[in-house]
């Protein structure tokens, strides 16, 4: 009797072990969402959005695959292969965020050297337009160029304001075409000078 | 049997029929309660990441968010459904919403790709447009008074174009139709302002072509030469025995286009001269000077119906001392309202005129739309 009662138990704890392990991974899917929306913050969904969106997805799998699970009779349930996946969905967007901030990093320094050069190429032209002919044969042209640098000025402060708010893009947008603009003064100016020398 | 026996074997049959039913329980409960909407949820996932896959968290947001709201709404029903016991669980709600998401997603995916050709399209054509505009305005704004307000109002538009066009080109169509949207207005503006204002001067075109022709035929006549300048294309023509024979670059008033009204607004006078005095050494700091008959009895005339209407100050003087004269080759137009030419050509035009050669000041011997077309092709 005490056999069989023995046995009776042992059978039961196991039942309960098995269903004890089976429980939903409630905190790493908290972690993993959480983890989703982190890299949202770092914007990973606009500097990497194909990839975000794909982790996004694969989260959204786990969280069907999960409730799967609950549809099932407790004893049926078996969560190891939705845990092995989080772990790497998890790992994945550790990885997705620090790419992010490498690509922005890259983002960043282009638009801040883009900037650095436009920024050189405006005080260039101060200083040629300083050179540049002066009396009433240039009087009108420069201030036309003066007009252009000033337009230049106002495009920096805005680059410097996007920048600040991390919209690098924009920024670049701003800063290549503002670039091309300087260059334009420049080699005009450049002309000028070069023609009174002669 | 013993008694122990009976109550052993008892005991194990009541387990074993427990086991039993318990098994047959959970079986008929397998089979009788409703499936999970698995496939369903899962469609439904599969049809937002295509729609996302195709932008339409960009080009079909509405769309989109209603396919993702009806996803959610299927998941929270199904989680609940999942809380109850499973003879109890009822999935038609969590069906119907993940249908919606199915719908709703595919709904967003065929607008995305279609928005954003469409948007591909309009963004495109929008800066092929203005571009034709900033062309035109560029082009007018080189010909136009370095000091005119096109000048100033050009370069802003114009950066602003270049900045649509670079996201343009990065794919940022949402962007680059945003910047388009802010400068549309604005280079419309500017180009029928510079229209306008080339179309109220190139109204004397006729005139023009009639004062060309009329030197033309003098040369011919007097078998002499006489001279145009024609301000558009700064240039001096020297037509002798009626055909051109020379041709010299010019440099201008500052103010050159459109006629001098009064003394001091550096324009140079437009109308038919003739050469009243040949200058050189001591009496001209420009080298050598043809000076000419301005202000003839039409500019008097012209200048006195403007002052009767107001449109020049009563004390304004119409001005004087206009010539053509050496100095010239700055590459802009500086003059007071004079026509300079280099030094070097002013010694080879000073030679060909005398005293009393007539002299007309044009604007334009190419017509204004032709201008255009040259300088688009």
């Amino acid at each position: 009797m005490k056999k069989i009662v023995l046995q009776i138990f042992t059978v039961a704890l196991m039942a309960v072990l098995v269903i004890g392990c089976a429980k939903a991974p409630k905190a790493e899917l908290a972690a993993a969402n959480a983890a989703i929306d982190s890299a949202k913050v770092y914007e990973a969904n606009r500097y990497l959005a194909p990839e975000f969106n794909a982790l996004q997805d694969s989260l959204n799998a786990i969280n069907v695959a999960v409730e799967d699970q609950k549809s099932k009779m407790f004893f049926s349930r078996d969560y190891k292969a939705i845990n092995e996946k989080l772990v790497v969905i998890t790992s994945e967007i550790g990885a997705l965020k620090a790419k992010t901030e490498e690509r922005k990093a890259q983002v960043r320094t282009e638009v801040q050297d883009t900037l650095n050069l436009l920024n050189a190429l405006i005080l260039e032209d101060k200083a040629l337009l300083a050179k540049a002919p002066k009396g009433k044969e240039g009087k009108a042209a420069l201030e036309a160029i003066q007009n252009d640098i000033t337009v230049l000025d106002a495009s920096v402060t805005e680059i410097n304001t996007l920048i600040t708010n991390g919209d690098y893009l924009t920024a670049q947008d701003k800063t290549t075409a503002a670039k091309v603009k300087a260059e334009a003064i420049k080699e005009e100016l450049s002309v000028a000078i070069g023609k009174r020398r002669r | 049997m013993s008694f122990r026996k009976y109550i052993r074997k008892k005991f194990l049959f009541t387990i074993g029929l427990t086991l039993l039913l318990l098994a047959l329980i959970a079986g008929a409960i397998s089979f009788f309660s409703q499936k999970p909407p698995t496939g369903k949820i899962e469609a439904g996932r599969k049809a937002i990441a295509e729609a996302i896959k195709e932008e339409a968290n960009i080009y079909s947001i509405a769309e989109l968010t209603s396919a993702e709201k009806n996803w959610e709404s299927a998941m929270n029903e199904w989680k609940e459904n999942n809380g109850k016991s499973p003879i109890v669980r009822n999935y038609e709600k969590t069906i119907v919403f993940a249908d919606l998401a199915i719908v709703n997603a595919i709904k967003a995916k065929k607008n995305a790709i279609k928005r954003k050709v469409e948007l591909r399209k309009e963004v495109e054509k929008g800066i092929a447009s203005l571009r034709v505009s900033i062309n035109y305005i560029e082009t007018a704004k080189e010909k136009l008074p370095v000091n005119h307000s096109v000048w100033k109002k050009y370069t802003p538009v114009a950066l602003k174009l270049d900045e649509v066009e670079s996201a343009f080109k990065r794919n940022d169509l949402t962007s680059a139709k945003k910047g388009l949207d802010s400068i549309y207005s604005a280079i419309d503006q500017i180009k029928k302002e510079t229209k306008e204002l080339l179309e109220n001067y190139f109204s004397s075109y006729d005139k023009w072509i009639k004062l060309d022709a009329e030197m033309r035929h003098l040369s011919r006549v007097n078998n002499s030469v006489s001279l145009v300048v024609e301000k558009f294309s700064r240039r001096c023509i020297v037509y002798k025995s009626g055909r051109k024979i020379k041709e010299y670059s010019v440099e201008l008033g500052v103010n050159w286009l459109g006629d001098k009204n009064l003394k001091g607004d550096r324009a140079t006078p437009e109308g038919k001269y003739s050469i009243t005095a040949k200058k050189s050494g001591r009496s001209t700091i420009y080298h050598k000077a043809l000076m000419i008959n301005f202000p003839n009895a039409e500019d008097r005339r012209r200048f006195k119906t403007k002052q009767a209407n107001g449109n020049i100050p009563k004390n304004a003087n119409i001005g004087g001392l206009i010539e053509i004269h050496g100095g010239g080759g700055k590459g802009i137009d500086w003059t007071d309202g004079c026509v300079a030419l280099t030094n070097r050509d002013m010694d080879n035009l000073y030679s060909l005129c005398s005293v009393g050669t007539p002299i007309a000041i044009i604007g334009s011997l190419t017509s204004m739309d032709k201008i255009f077309d040259l300088t688009q092709n």
